[in-house]
């Protein structure tokens, strides 16, 4: 909660996800362990994401960081990374996946690029941001609200030829352009992270090597990310060792992962992660195998770091008490897919969807009156097939016929208009009579493109 | 709940708790050759509980409170002192006395997934205790109304009067009349009973038609619908489930002996916040269905208060507090207690509270602190008097070096340290100065502070970096660094405790006793000479605006 939101959302987003979709392939089955779904996170800002197991919260993350193994892939979408030091480095490495968009600004005008989609009879709803969903495209290219970058992001350049489709670096000298992260190859991603984009895990134990000292390893990260070597090495992993609260760096940076308790542990994970000096850091439930007292330590410690370095964080766990303490902006996600995206003042305050609504209520001391917990029937379904419906339905106490016939869509259900709060639901937009709202969904959910 | 219990066995002694622990201690590496410093994970601790409540247990990772479920049912044999199970020392307990005591006291573990073996299917794990304790063993009572010795023989055995028997015979009026415990799945019709009467002595011979392995299927059936599982369920295996339905199976087996208490190790951490809702409401409905006393460990407080009578806090082997629920969590009388409440983080962003953020972690209870357990991290340790008025940043340095000498005098030292010692190589304290800066700075060090440290000395570092340091502990401290530069560790580690040491570090506190209904705290701070532990808090948070 240490940034207030409204400052930083009127800049453009560090890290974009869009559609983004991972399946894994089995012979039996192809699981769609994220399905479609699209967030974005600011510098400075921590995004949370909330769910239980089975929901799609890891997949995301190591989507984001190309670990994910076969049988997995990513199937569609894209990861916007707009670091302007990352971009110029791959753009420097691969000038030949690289697009300039200030040349294509000199060669094409997009409005007429956009006519020339509409005569091709293209799809043109990935263009319409929020609030513009009828409006007509090249009125809002002379608005200025779709600008040839977004022609170019929706990858409708390459429909038209213009530009390469494997190219995924776009610089642009305006706001430093993006490196769409789903098409680096696995040198590329190698350079994204660490320096890009850190992560870090639940159990420290496997981030760490048990035969190495702690400062080796840090000494290692320091070595490959910031080439320094020596003595200047040892002495910048104590500076991270003390940066990280381990009291008596001088002597902890000569001991063993199995010297370490688990908190310390944890915080030379953290260490490990900041020598790479990251934009964004990506914590994977980093305190759920920790006591209350140390997880507050650690969440403190993160909260601290994020502050010195204008760190974006994205956090997840399955803690709503952990949420509710460290992010700004908190995903629901749902069997793959994400329910409800709000501040997390809305997500605790004016829960949207039955799902978090149902979640919220099942924690202990919600309702000190009542005798039993509350709590939601059955278990989280497995993503197998395409949705067609809402995932959620069997489970939900509101559902009606419609649900299990329609797939509802994000949709904007925010109080407050500064909010941006959504809800795939189909009880919403709440000022609709439910039909309206039914059809609603039903337009815009043909209207998704789908892999 | 306790009603319940004594209408089913009125010969035990209703008023009495179930259980009571006195006394009790649960070392480990005790003996062997230079076994002269065992890890102390309970250290004697004290407490009862009453039949049909739920006791929580909580406390941090190695604070003792697994070691004691284990020991309460005799998993871990206690090093001293005495475990009362119905007024019997079960610690004394061996051979059949004890199998048979196993039938009272059952644990269900933490992790689901490692308690279940993977190679049997859930009926046969949950059918395994029953097989091993021979049940049921069909004993039969007989209800006498002349009050003669009575012999049993056939298939059954003499009910102990302590308990409910299998079956009952009952002999008045014209032949016996016979009647089957519920839990069993067969009607009075297949017992066969022959009594042949003396004039001061009964003898019934029992012969029962159904097998007790037809018997068994039917209980571990009983049991998987009494879980919220389903019969089919009988022959799947444990990879089959997910984490709630195996902990469903884990609660299933724990119960399948019909026990009076159950320990719950950790029984919901492992599991998403909706299935442990799911777990927490089942347990609530065994404990009022069967009358189950249960002893609840959790380092979750929130799910502790919400399914907990009473509440044990632990901490390094000790109980720091203990009483209703309800009233310590709102008003926690130990400092322990009042800080790892204060951690919990809380499901509402609007909360705005101070927090008290421990520093460190719990030290080794192979080497637990003199005095207070807590006093290495208490934020409100009691000061000795000179000290007393000092500021914040002084009394936290003076603390964390304590901690870096200590931690330093206890590390374990390799053969290569051994070696570097002999040849006097290096003492791995030759960058205390840089140590000591990092201490006493308020910003962690002197370049921080903008102070230009090229051409200063050692002495003129420290100097400059005590600067931050209230005078009056000053002059302590600089001896300490100069004692550990001249090498003398175990002598500055000493000077410093005998300068900043109270009570607290050198006389184990007492159980004082701190709410007309029988809250107990381990604290100082109890005695009357000094502040309540809620006023120097206040002063701490006060302070630190």
């Amino acid at each position: 909660m240490a940034t207030p939101v409204s400052q930083t959302t009127t800049e453009s987003p560090l890290l974009s996800v869009k559609n983004l979709q991972t399946s894994f392939f089995t012979d039996k089955e192809t699981i769609r362990a994220v399905d479609r779904i699209s967030f974005d996170i600011h510098r400075g800002e921590t995004v949370g994401i909330v769910g239980e197991s089975g929901s799609g919260k890891s997949v995301t993350a190591r989507s984001i960081m190309g670990l994910v193994d076969s049988p997995g892939r990513i199937v569609g979408g894209s990861v916007q990374f707009s670091d302007v030091d990352t971009v110029e480095r791959l753009a420097e490495e691969y000038p030949g996946q690289t697009i300039d968009l200030a040349d294509i600004r000199a060669e094409h005008d997009p409005a007429a690029l956009i006519e020339q989609l509409q005569s091709r009879e293209a799809d043109l709803s990935r263009l319409n941001g929020p609030g513009m969903a009828d409006r007509d495209p090249v009125e809002l290219v002379r608005e200025g609200s779709v600008t040839m970058g977004d022609l170019v992001a929706g990858g409708y350049t390459d429909q038209l030829g213009i530009t390469d489709e494997d190219a995924y670096i776009v610089r642009d000298a305006d706001d430093g352009g993006f490196v769409d992260i789903t098409g680096a190859s696995e040198a590329a991603y190698r350079k994204i992270r660490g320096r890009g984009i850190a992560m870090i895990f639940q159990d420290p134990l496997t981030s760490l090597n048990p035969v190495y000292t702690v400062g080796n390893q840090i000494k290692e990260a320091i070595r490959l990310h910031q080439g320094l070597q020596g003595d200047e090495a040892h002495q910048e992993a104590i500076r991270l060792l003390e940066a990280v609260s381990i009291p008596d760096a001088h002597r902890r940076v000569d001991e063993y992962p199995h010297e370490f308790s688990g908190g310390m542990r944890q915080r030379a994970v953290i260490a490990m992660a900041l020598a790479c000096k990251p934009q964004l850091l990506i914590c994977d439930e980093p305190t759920t195998a920790l006591d209350v007292t140390i997880q507050a330590q650690i969440l403190e410690l993160l909260m601290e770091i994020q502050e010195e370095r204008d760190l974006a964080i994205m956090f997840i766990t399955h803690d709503m008490g952990v949420i509710a303490e460290i992010a700004d902006q908190v995903n629901v996600m749902y069997s793959g897919e994400l329910v409800e995206k709000a501040p997390v003042e809305s997500v605790f305050g004016a829960p949207k969807h039955p799902y978090t609504q149902g979640l919220l209520e099942s924690i202990p001391g919600r309702h000190p009156d009542e005798d039993r917990l509350r709590t939601i029937e059955g278990d989280v379904p497995t993503p197998n097939v395409k949705p067609t419906y809402c995932r959620f339905a069997p489970r939900c106490p509101k559902a009606f016929d419609a649900c299990d016939v329609v797939h509802p869509v994000n949709v904007d259900v925010s109080e407050d208009v500064d909010d941006n709060h959504t809800a795939a639901c189909l009880l919403y937009p709440e000022d609709l009579p439910e039909s309206d709202a039914v059809e609603h969904h039903r337009k815009r959910g043909d209207g998704g493109d789908d892999q | 709940m306790s009603e319940l219990l004594q209408e089913d066995d009125p010969a035990t002694n209703e008023n009495g708790p179930l259980v009571e622990v006195n006394g009790l201690k649960t070392y480990y590496d005790t003996g062997g050759l230079f076994g002269s410093n065992p890890v102390k994970a309970v250290d004697g601790v004290d407490f009862a509980i009453d039949r049909g409540e739920t006791l929580g247990l909580v406390g941090e990772s190695g604070s003792g409170k697994t070691t004691l479920g284990r020991t309460l049912v005799q998993l871990e044999s206690a090093t001293e002192g005495e475990v009362l199970f119905d007024g019997t020392d079960v610690t004394t307990l061996s051979g059949s006395d004890l199998k048979n005591w196993r039938r009272e006291a059952q644990i269900v573990f933490q992790d689901p997934e490692s308690s279940l073996n993977h190679r049997m299917t859930i009926g046969e794990i949950i059918r395994e205790p029953l097989d091993v304790h021979d049940w049921p063993n069909f004993s039969v009572a007989v209800d006498d109304p002349e009050d003669r010795s009575v012999s049993v023989s056939g298939d059954g055995i003499r009910a102990d009067p302590n308990e409910s028997a299998d079956i009952t015979v009952e002999l008045a009026g014209a032949g016996p009349s016979i009647a089957v415990r519920d839990a069993l799945a067969m009607n009075a019709d297949s017992v066969d009973v022959s009594v042949s009467e003396q004039s001061s002595s009964v003898s019934v011979s029992v012969s029962v038609a159904v097998s007790k392995a037809q018997l068994r299927r039917a209980h571990v059936r009983d049991l998987l619908e009494t879980v919220g599982l389903r019969e089919e369920h009988y022959y799947r295996y444990p990879h089959q489930f997910s984490g709630g339905q195996r902990q469903r199976v884990g609660i299933a087996r724990s119960l399948a002996l019909e026990p009076e208490f159950v320990v719950l190790d950790e029984p919901v951490s492992a599991l998403d916040v909706s299935v442990q809702a799911k777990i927490l409401n089942l347990l609530e409905d065994l404990q009022s269905e069967f009358g189950l006393t249960y002893l609840f460990i959790a380092h979750d407080l929130s799910v502790v208060r919400h399914i907990c009578d009473r509440v044990a806090v632990m901490y390094l082997g000790h109980i720091m507090e203990i009483g209703e629920t309800e009233e310590l969590f709102q008003n926690p009388e130990n400092p322990y207690t009042y800080s790892l409440l204060s951690a919990i983080p809380e499901p509402d962003p609007t909360a705005d509270r101070e927090r008290v953020t421990l520093r460190g972690t719990p030290p080794s209870p192979r080497d637990p602190p003199s005095g207070c357990p807590f006093s290495t991290r208490c934020p409100v340790k009691i000061r000795p008097e000179a000290f007393r008025d000092v500021d914040e940043h002084t009394w936290e340095s003076v603390e964390t070096l304590r901690e870096i000498l200590r931690e330093r005098e206890n590390r374990e030292m390799g053969v290569r340290d051994h070696a570097k010692a002999l040849l006097g190589l290096e003492t791995g304290f030759e960058d205390f100065v840089d140590v000591a800066e990092e201490v006493f700075t308020r910003n962690g060090s002197l370049e921080a502070e903008g102070v230009a440290t090229e051409g200063l000395d050692d002495s003129a570092r420290i100097e400059r970096a005590l600067d931050d340091i209230d005078p009056v502990a000053r002059e302590p401290l600089k001896e300490t660094i100069e004692l550990v530069l001249a090498d003398k560790e175990s002598r500055a580690h000493e000077l410093l405790v005998e300068t900043f040491e109270s009570d607290c570090g050198e006389q184990s506190p007492e159980h004082h006793s701190v709410s007309d209904s029988g809250r107990t705290s381990y604290c100082h701070r109890h005695r009357s000479e000094f502040d309540d532990t809620a006023v120097a808090f206040d002063d701490l948070l006060s302070s630190a605006e």
